[in-house]
C-alpha cells in the first residue's frame, strides 16, 4: 500500500506546468517565489493525470482510472515523491482548512519551500517565535508591522521615545500617536490588526547595557527569540555591540537592521553566535575596507545632526530583515537566511541590492575567542 | 547664490561627511560623502579652505569662521563658497524656511526635504517639488496589498489628495499584507478603510471615493477628473486588462501611470511607470509579453478556483510598493526629464534578494502610442 493512498492530490495552484520543446519535458514554475525546475516524462500517462490532478481523486484510485501497470505505479509514487519534495502538489485535504485562515497566503508561500504536510508546523515555529525589536522608530516599526503580518504573535519592544509630527514621514505611526509613547503606539497598532492574538512586551527604556539587556531577556526565556536591532542611538556600531554580547550570552540570533539614520538604503547581517561571522567580524572586516578610502583623513562632523530619510527606503530596510527572519525560523535547508556574513546596499535608482561578503576574523573575540 | 557677507552663518550640511585629508605641499585633498544617496566627491584645495570647512560645521557667523581660517571674503574664497553650496555641500539659509509651504507641513515632512536636498542639492528645488507633491491628486486602483501600500507610503511622502476606487471589502486575510484595522474593519469596503489610512498618516487630506470595479464601459472622466498621476494595482478581472484600459486613458489625456506590480501571482515583482509618450505603454508591455512568452504556454491548470491560493507575505507586497512609490517620488523630482524612469520590469527573488530586472522599448508599430496609433 501506498503512503499516499488516502491523498487527494492536486497540483498547487500558484505552481505552473509547462511543456518545453524538448519532447516530454515539463517545467514546474512555482509562480510565487519565481522558481522552477524540469522534468522529462517517458511515460505519457504522467503528463495525463497531472494535467487534470485537481484534488477530487484519492491516490489509490489512479491506477483504475488511468489503467497504470504494476510497474507505472511505482513510477507515479516516485513522480510524487519528487513533486511532494518541491512542493509542486498538495493534498487538498491537508490544505482545505487554510481557505478560511487569515495567514493562508503566508502559509501557503511557505508551502513553496516546504512539503504540504509540513506546512502547519513550519507556520507554528514562526507565528509561536518572539521578536525583540530594539528601536521603534523609521525601520522598527514597519519590522514590527510585517512580523505581525506574517503572523508572530510575541514582541519585545524596546524604546523610550515618544512620536513626534516628524516620525510620521517614515515611521508607521498616526497622527492619532502624537506624544504617545512609540512601543506604545506600535502595541495598539497590533490590537487594531487582530485582538487578542499578539502579545507585546513594551519596555521604555533606551539600550544601555548588555548587563540590562540580559537581566530582561533572561527570565522564561523563549526558545525561539530572535534579536533584531532598530536602534541607532549613539550609533549602531554602539547598540550592535552591546545587542552582540547579550546574543553570545544568551545564544541567540540577531538581525542587525539597515536603514537607520546614518546610512538609509544600507541591509544589515544576520547572525548566529558561534556559526556564523559576527558584529565584531563584520567591523573588522568593514574597517579594513573603510580605512582604503578614509586613511590618515581627519573626519569632521557635525554635533546634532537631522539627516534625510524616507518612507519607501525605511520599508524595503525593514522587508529585509522580515524575510531573513522568516529564513531564520524556518530553518530549511533549501532557504537559509541570505545575509549571513552579508552586508548590503540597496541602490534606490536601480533597485538591486549589491551585498558584500565578510568572514569569520580569526581573532575575534566572541567567535573564535572562547567567549562564555 | 544668495549674496554673502560676513554677518551670514552659512553651515555645513547635515547629509554630508567631510574628510580632510593631510596637507601635501600646497594643498589638501577633501572627501565628500553624501549620506543618503552615498555620492562621494573628491576635490583638492589650498590648506586654508580645508580649514574652512571645519568652521563651516560650527554654528557661528562667517566673520568667524574666516578668521580662524586666516581667509578674507574676497573673490576666490567667494567662490570656493559658490562651489560648496552649489555641491549641496553647505546651506547658506535654513534650508526647510519655505513661503510656498504651510509650516506644520514642513515640520512633519522635514527629514524627506533633508533627503531630497541630497539628490537635488538646492533648497528652492526641493520646495519645488515637495509643492507639486502637496498639490498633486493621485488616483489609485485597487486597494489590496500593493495598492493600499502605495498610497500608505505617498501620505507618508507628502501627498494627501486623492481618489480612491476598489470595490472590494476588507477581509480578514487582510491582515497579511494590509495596514487596515482589520480588528475592527472587516466588511468595510476598502475605499472607506484606506480613506481612514490616509486620514490617519496625510497632512490635511483630501479623498474622493468609488466603490467601484474597473470594467469596458467604466467612464473614468468621472472617476480621475483633475488627476496629476495614477496607480494601478486593480487585479479584477485582471491586472493586464486594467493596466491597457488606464493606459490608454492616461494617453489620450496625458497623465502618467504607474502599472504596479506585485499582483496576486507575484507580490515581489516591480512595476513600472507608463508616461505617456515618453515610456512603452501598456499596449508596448502587452506586445512584448506576448512575443517573449509566445513559446511558454502552461497547460490549461486543473484547479479551476485559484484565486486565494496564491502565497505572499506583507514584507514582499512592502517592497514591491516601496519601489514603485520611489519611482512616483523619482518622477515628481524629475518633471522636465521624463525619461528618468525608464521602460522596464523587475522580478525580485526571495532566495536570494537578486533583481531579474529587463527594459523593455517602445513599440514603433503600437497602436496606442506608436505609428500604428489612428
Amino acid at each position: 500500500m501506498s503512503q499516499y493512498s488516502e491523498e487527494h492530490f492536486r497540483l498547487r495552484p500558484s505552481v505552473s506546468f509547462v511543456p518545453l520543446p524538448q519532447k516530454g519535458t515539463y517545467q514546474f514554475f512555482l509562480s510565487d517565489i519565481r522558481q522552477s525546475f524540469n522534468l522529462a516524462f517517458a511515460d505519457g500517462t504522467y503528463i495525463e493525470i497531472l494535467s487534470k490532478l485537481d484534488g477530487s481523486m484519492q491516490f489509490s484510485e489512479m491506477g483504475e482510472a488511468y489503467g497504470l501497470s504494476g510497474q507505472q505505479l511505482a513510477g507515479l509514487e516516485r513522480l510524487f515523491d519528487v513533486l511532494v519534495e518541491r512542493c509542486a502538489v498538495e493534498d487538498l485535504r491537508t490544505v482545505a482548512p487554510r481557505a478560511s485562515d487569515p495567514f493562508r497566503r503566508v502559509k501557503t508561500f511557505i508551502a513553496s519551500y516546504v512539503p504540504y504536510h509540513a506546512v502547519e508546523a513550519a507556520w507554528e515555529r514562526l507565528s509561536d517565535s518572539h521578536a525583540v525589536v530594539i528601536g521603534a522608530g523609521g525601520v522598527g516599526s514597519w519590522v514590527v508591522s510585517m512580523l505581525a503580518q506574517m503572523g508572530i504573535k510575541n514582541f519585545t519592544l524596546l524604546d523610550d521615545d515618544v512620536v513626534k509630527p516628524h516620525n510620521l514621514n517614515r515611521s508607521l505611526f498616526t497622527k492619532r500617536d502624537m506624544g504617545t509613547l512609540k512601543v506604545q503606539a506600535l502595541e495598539r497598532m497590533l490590537s487594531e490588526r487582530r485582538k487578542d492574538y499578539y502579545s507585546v512586551t513594551p519596555v521604555i527604556e533606551k539600550l544601555e547595557s548588555s548587563e540590562r539587556l540580559l537581566s530582561l531577556m533572561k527570565d522564561g526565556l523563549h526558545s525561539r527569540t530572535v534579536l533584531i536591532n532598530c536602534a541607532d542611538f549613539p550609533s549602531v556600531a554602539h547598540t550592535s555591540a552591546i545587542i552582540n554580547e547579550t546574543a553570545f550570552a544568551l545564544n541567540l540570533p540577531y538581525i542587525i537592521a539597515g536603514g537607520y539614520n546614518m546610512h538609509l538604503s544600507l541591509v544589515g547581517p544576520t547572525i548566529i553566535p558561534r556559526e556564523t561571522p559576527c558584529f565584531h567580524c563584520i567591523s573588522y572586516g568593514m574597517d579594513q575596507l573603510k580605512l582604503a578610502e578614509i586613511e590618515g583623513a581627519e573626519r569632521i562632523v557635525k554635533e546634532h545632526r537631522n539627516l534625510g530619510n524616507l518612507a519607501p527606503l525605511a520599508a524595503i530596510s525593514a522587508s529585509f530583515v522580515a524575510n531573513e527572519y522568516l529564513k531564520l525560523l524556518l530553518a530549511l535547508p533549501n532557504l537559509k537566511p541570505t545575509m549571513i556574513g552579508k552586508r548590503g546596499e540597496f541602490n534606490f535608482f536601480t533597485k538591486k541590492l549589491v551585498l558584500e561578503e565578510y568572514k569569520m576574523w580569526d581573532k575575534c573575540p566572541y567567535c573564535v575567542g572562547g567567549f562564555k | 547664490m544668495k549674496k554673502l557677507s560676513e554677518a551670514s552663518a552659512p553651515e555645513l550640511r547635515d547629509g554630508v561627511e567631510v574628510f580632510l585629508f593631510p596637507r601635501n605641499g600646497d594643498s589638501c585633498q577633501v572627501l565628500f560623502l553624501f549620506l543618503s544617496n552615498r555620492r562621494r566627491l573628491r576635490i583638492e584645495c589650498k590648506p586654508a579652505f580645508a580649514m574652512l570647512l571645519k568652521g563651516l560645521s560650527k554654528t557661528q557667523p562667517l566673520a568667524d569662521t574666516l578668521k580662524e581660517s586666516s581667509l578674507v571674503l574676497d573673490d576666490e574664497t567667494s567662490a570656493f563658497l559658490s562651489f560648496l553650496e552649489g555641491e549641496g555641500i553647505i546651506t547658506l539659509a535654513d534650508p526647510l524656511a519655505s513661503g510656498q509651504l504651510p509650516t506644520e507641513y514642513v515640520e512633519q515632512y522635514k527629514r524627506q526635504l533633508y533627503f531630497l536636498l541630497d539628490i537635488l542639492r538646492s533648497p528652492q528645488k526641493v520646495h519645488e517639488v515637495q509643492k507639486r507633491i502637496f498639490d498633486a491628486q493621485i488616483a489609485v486602483f485597487g486597494l489590496g496589498a500593493v495598492g493600499c501600500g502605495i498610497l500608505q507610503q505617498l501620505c507618508m511622502m507628502g501627498f494627501r489628495r486623492f481618489v480612491l476606487i476598489d470595490y472590494a471589502d476588507v477581509e480578514e486575510n487582510d491582515i497579511a499584507r494590509t495596514p487596515y484595522r482589520t480588528a475592527s474593519q472587516i466588511g468595510l469596503p476598502k475605499t472607506l478603510a484606506a480613506k481612514a489610512l490616509v486620514e490617519d498618516l496625510a497632512f490635511d487630506p483630501v479623498v474622493r471615493l468609488h466603490n467601484t470595479t474597473l470594467q469596458t464601459r467604466t467612464d473614468l472622466d468621472e472617476l480621475v477628473q483633475g488627476t496629476t498621476l495614477m496607480v494601478n494595482t486593480a487585479d479584477e478581472p485582471y491586472v493586464g486588462y486594467t493596466n491597457i484600459k488606464l493606459s490608454r486613458y492616461a494617453l489620450q489625456h496625458d497623465i502618467p501611470l504607474m502599472a504596479a506590480g506585485g499582483f496576486d501571482a507575484h507580490l515581489a515583482s516591480l512595476g513600472e511607470l507608463l508616461v505617456p509618450h515618453v515610456t512603452p505603454c501598456a499596449d508596448c508591455y502587452a506586445t512584448y509579453f506576448h512575443e517573449s512568452l509566445k513559446d511558454w504556454k502552461p497547460v490549461p491548470h486543473p484547479v479551476k478556483e485559484r484565486e486565494g491560493w496564491f502565497g505572499g507575505l506583507g514584507s514582499l507586497s512592502a517592497f514591491s510598493a516601496s519601489t514603485a512609490a520611489l519611482d512616483i517620488l523619482t518622477y515628481f523630482m524629475n518633471p522636465e526629464d521624463k525619461r528618468v524612469v525608464a521602460g522596464g520590469r523587475g522580478e525580485f527573488h526571495f532566495h536570494d534578494y537578486s533583481l531579474d530586472a529587463f527594459t523593455v522599448e517602445r513599440d514603433a508599430h503600437c497602436q496606442s502610442c506608436g505609428e500604428g496609433r489612428e
